[in-house]
């Protein structure tokens, strides 16, 4: 995975990574997934995604043929 | 402004591929999403990874859940009513940039559409905006031709500007307001009242459609995109319309439109249904089927007719027009796949995807984008 960081959270990745004797990779993907985890908490955020996704669905599947 | 990260893109992700989020993560090429976010300007503006802290330009800030999200710098110019939302244009503008950015630098390469459309349209929720594709089938053209260079950002924004609403209503007088040229003539002067009407009262877009005489083309005056005036051909076959709708003691629909169409003898519409082997003889024997076992009613205006005329002018700015031509009137004919004139095109042979496909060769040979 390649990920353009800021100086300062790359660095204490790295340091989280070297304690924990793992790879930044793998440390920046957990630290997502973490974020991903907090982000479904956010039911405004989540609501929104769903009310949208069903107004828009032909649009959508519409889409979905073209790439299909 | 309120911006989306990577963790958000994953999250609309697990929706739009119908898997959870840490598949969704596992698919996720994230170099791809920090392309598309960094060139998107997203980075500039604020987000809020699930209500613990808010990422702003100046560093992280703490954030109490459930606090609303916070807001960018740069952002004073572009608040909306109440300084609770963007302005219209640049929600829009900045919603086309996140989706041209998803197109060029997809995330997920397999749903690269339908990423970028679902990233966009969360992207206006957020901010305090609804778009309303009312006709999906131009919001995917808009799409595709913004995928592949044809329409530009500028245009694909203007393009959808004109179709956000707020998310929840706005107090009356207090409604999103998008800069218009001052009145200079009557026509404008109209225009501008209509404005007023739809923003006063956060109604359905209205139109005002004048179909004009032979010697005066008309057009339709939307609230959003002010006069947009027919060409000489449209003007012609919307008088034939109406006088095929007389005729046939009926109340005007689509079905009198297609004929109006073919029997003007000329524009895009015409050559574009030759090339597809579809005459007006055809044509009229067909809508005479197909209407022929359906009551007639008293209305003036068959409830179809109007989808088409809203149709007609999405299409219009969906291709970048600012004018109404008669291509415009037969793609919009396709908006109800089950009106008559839709029905009776498809019976022969000449779908959405051909007529689409026959004007776009047209073009293609006069070697014009656009046509009169």
């Amino acid at each position: 995975m390649v990920l353009r960081l800021d100086p300062a959270l790359a660095e204490r990745l790295a340091a989280v990574a070297e304690v924990e004797g793992r790879t930044v990779s793998d440390v920046a993907r957990e630290a997502i997934a973490a974020l991903v985890e907090a982000r479904r908490s956010d039911k405004r955020f989540i609501r929104l995604l769903e009310d949208n996704l069903a107004r828009h669905r032909r649009l959508l599947d519409l889409l979905r043929a073209d790439e299909s | 402004m309120i911006g989306l990260d990577v963790a958000d893109l994953v999250v609309i992700a697990g929706e739009v591929l119908g898997c959870d989020t840490g598949t969704a993560l596992a698919q996720a090429d994230l170099a791809a999403a920090e392309d598309a976010l960094a060139q998107a300007g997203m980075a500039r503006m604020a987000r809020s990874p699930g209500g613990t802290s808010a990422w702003t330009a100046g560093g992280m800030s703490a954030r109490a859940p459930g606090e609303a999200r916070g807001r960018g710098p740069g952002e004073a110019r572009g608040t909306g009513p109440g300084g609770a939302s963007p302005h219209r244009s640049d929600a829009a503008e900045a919603a086309v940039a996140l989706m041209d950015a998803l197109l060029r630098h997809p995330p997920f390469p397999a749903y690269r559409g339908q990423m970028a459309v679902a990233a966009g349209l969360q992207f206006l929720a957020v901010n305090g905006w609804q778009a309303n594709l009312d006709v999906p089938g131009a919001a995917v053209v808009v799409i595709e031709r913004l995928a592949s260079g044809q329409l530009t950002p500028v245009q694909a924004a203007s393009w959808l500007a004109a179709r956000l609403s707020p998310e929840s209503g706005w107090p009356a007088g207090q409604g999103p307001r998008r800069d218009m040229h001052p009145p200079r003539s009557p026509v404008a002067q109209i225009a501008r009242a209509v404005r007023r009407h739809y923003f006063r009262g956060n109604r359905p877009s209205p139109l005002i459609i004048h179909i004009g005489r032979d010697d005066m083309p008309g057009g339709v005056i939307t609230p959003v995109t002010g006069r947009m005036a027919f060409t000489g051909h449209a003007t012609k076959a919307l008088i034939l319309a109406r006088q095929e709708s007389s005729r046939l003691g009926r109340p005007r629909g689509p079905e009198h439109i297609l004929l109006g169409l073919v029997s003007a003898g000329d524009g895009l519409a015409v050559k574009a249904l030759e090339r597809l082997g579809v005459g007006p003889e055809a044509v009229r024997e067909q809508v005479e089927q197909v209407t022929g076992q359906e009551p007639s009613g008293a209305a003036p205006e068959a409830p179809q007719t109007l989808r088409v005329w809203h149709a007609m002018v999405d299409e219009a700015v969906a291709h970048g027009d600012d004018y109404i031509g008669t291509e415009h009137f037969l793609f919009a004919l396709f908006c109800d796949a089950d009106n008559a004139a839709a029905r009776v095109l498809i019976r022969l042979g000449a779908g959405e995807r051909e007529v689409r496909g026959a004007v776009a060769e047209l073009l293609a040979e006069s070697g014009r984008e656009r046509s009169a």
